[in-house]
């Protein structure tokens, strides 16, 4: 299974945030799309779920144009997770993931059994099953960070799209989320990641899609992608580049007017 | 604490003390009250009276009490739910004094004696036109904004329902309005059951089907459309809904204010806070809510029979503020 945005162009009152762009990406890849903030990633991965429109182009599953598919049919095969994740209301941990089988769901009656599973494995997947009875507002940010990629993963959705997802977590859990992800990817899943840590993209990704200005600047594996005149081009830095073992490490270490 | 355990047979002693309260409402009056007073009230009366005193007076009175009641809690916790704001609630926000607007205005042109049937469609009316000012005005934005918008909308519909009794040449039909808009079921009869019921449970079903995607919407909107979620559906739903529902309230029964905030927060903790769960929970604590007030102001005696609003009003505005300051040092931690 393969989405393609073909020549996409997202106005909003007039200012163009997405220009012509065309990117892909398919089951079993993990790709990152990074940019600086305001290159348009939130605002493309919207459009992908229907939450925003374009003026232009294609967006498409398989050659088929996702404005064919039934909202269920869409929200069966694209899983989102949103890059603010405010909850209003104190929810039981475990309630909350199973919002994600909301596609699967009657407009009334208990969940069914494979719903049930599905939550199962999902909080399975995230090592989060220990926690999952509790309220959400009584866990750390970490473990709401875990309920609420959870919560994701449980639409069972072939391909993925997150925004952000370790951008506020501390080392530890950010390994861990990414290498949740990566796990999807081998089992098959295709993930679209928005990432600001460079590092992080550079050490997990099979795949970076560099954009600036609503248009893809460079894209290929991290090393070619993080290259020392793209950083400086489009993130405005200069980073401190390791090369250990046939990878790139970018550090951001300055801004590019200080001292170059 | 699982919640899922305690769900069912939370909803079965709510649904068991709603037949209690609805009972007992059949037997308070001034014409005999309790088993005694109802006992004295079957010798010394024909039998014939006794039951038309039943059928006729009693018996509106209970229906009205738990379908109002029900209407009340369930928009509350259904707007609660919506806005994801937990000071939503059709009084707070302006809609049953819009209601009560349109019904003034049936009543003080004399369509409704001409069609009785205009009295609830006006006030229908009057609080569609509210809800949807609401939503284009706050939205899902801040509390700060919906309370502000629902304060304003409250008090211009109130200035144009003085304007109507201003108008108004007959200071007798005046006073009737005033009574009636501080909300009771008092003296109603069968036909304000059938007058408004129909609509009540149309709008029970438009809140109920909205249930599940209000759980959704707590993740947020853009997250709710990724699921699947038609967000002008439930729009339409909500809306139409409370609209309808609350209309036909406030239309029978005046204003009748903050069942419809302080039933469906007393809810949350019960349900998990869960919004989909809120709904049936608040629309039965609601009805056991304004039938058991509806019975206090006929039990206590202090000469001329409390008004059902104001005594909502009286419990629910102190409650209203505690809610607020709560919320306030919430914020703050």
């Amino acid at each position: 299974m393969k989405l393609e945005a073909d020549n996409i162009t997202i106005e909003i009152r007039h200012h163009k945030i997405i220009n012509e762009l065309s990117l892909s990406f398919e089951r079993g890849e993990l790709v990152g799309l990074i940019g600086p903030n305001g290159a348009g990633k939130t605002t493309l991965l919207k459009a992908i779920i229907g939450a925003e429109k374009y003026s232009q182009g294609q967006l498409t599953l398989d050659g088929v144009p996702l404005k064919n598919l039934s909202p269920v049919e869409r929200a069966k095969t694209l899983a989102y997770l949103p890059q603010e994740s405010r909850i209003e209301w104190q929810l039981q941990a475990r309630a909350v993931v199973m919002l994600g089988r909301f596609p699967y769901r009657r407009t009334f009656g208990p969940p069914s059994i494979d719903c049930e599973r599905a939550v199962d494995n999902a909080l399975d997947a995230v090592n989060a099953t220990s926690f999952s009875s509790r309220s959400l507002n009584s866990l750390s940010g970490g473990e709401r960070a875990l309920i609420l990629l959870a919560r994701t993963l449980a639409v069972g959705a072939p391909l993925v799209l997150v925004d952000e997802p370790i951008a506020e977590l501390d080392p530890y859990h950010q390994i861990h989320v990414m290498d949740i992800l990566k796990a999807k990817a081998n089992e098959g899943i295709g993930v679209l990641a928005v990432l600001h840590d460079l590092t992080m993209a550079a050490h997990f990704m099979d795949r970076l899609i560099l954009i600036n200005n609503g248009s893809v600047v460079a894209e290929g594996v991290p090393k070619e992608v993080l290259t020392k005149a793209n950083l400086e081009e489009v993130y405005r830095i200069s980073p401190r580049q390791e090369y250990p073992a046939n990878t790139s490490i970018a550090l951001p270490w300055k801004t590019k007017n200080v001292d170059t | 604490m699982d919640n899922n355990k305690y769900y069912l047979p939370l909803l079965a002693v709510l649904t068991l003390l709603a037949l209690l309260l609805f009972i007992t409402s059949l037997m308070v009056g001034s014409a005999g009250t309790g088993f005694s007073g109802m006992r004295a009230m079957f010798d010394q009366v024909d039998p014939e009276i006794f039951s038309l005193i039943i059928r006729e007076i009693r018996l509106p009175r209970a229906i009205l009490g738990f379908t109002i009641g029900a209407s009340l809690g369930l928009a509350g916790a259904t707007l609660q739910g919506y806005l994801r704001n937990p000071l939503a609630e059709p009084g707070v926000i302006g809609v049953s004094t819009a209601a009560a607007l349109g019904a003034v205005i049936a009543i003080y042109t004399g369509l409704s004696l001409v069609m009785p049937l205009a009295l609830p469609l006006m006030a229908i009316g009057g609080s569609f036109i509210v809800i949807f000012l609401i939503q284009t005005i706050a939205g899902t934005g801040s509390v700060a904004t919906l309370i502000l918008a629902g304060v304003a909308i409250s008090s211009l519909c109130g200035a144009l329902t003085s304007l109507v009794l201003n108008l108004s040449e007959n200071p007798f039909a005046s006073l009737e309005i005033v009574f009636w808009l501080l909300g009771s079921i008092t003296d109603r009869s069968m036909s304000h059951v059938w007058l408004s019921t129909p609509f009540m449970i149309i709008g029970w079903f438009l809140l109920a089907a909205s249930a599940r995607s209000l759980d959704v919407l707590s993740l947020g909107e853009e997250t709710a459309v990724s699921l699947g979620v038609n967000l002008s559906r439930i729009r339409f739903l909500v809306i139409s809904g409370t609209a309808i529902s609350v209309g036909a309230c406030t239309a029978i029964a005046g204003v009748i204010g903050f069942v419809g905030l302080i039933v469906p927060h007393l809810m949350r903790p019960l349900v998990g806070h869960q919004p989909s769960r809120l709904l049936p929970a608040s629309a039965l604590a609601g009805a056991c809510l304004l039938l058991c007030a509806d019975i206090m102001v006929r039990l206590v005696n202090i000469g001329t029979e409390l008004k059902l609003g104001v005594v909502t009003a009286l419990i629910g505005g102190p409650f209203f503020l505690l809610l607020i300051l709560r919320l306030k040092v919430s914020h703050r931690a």
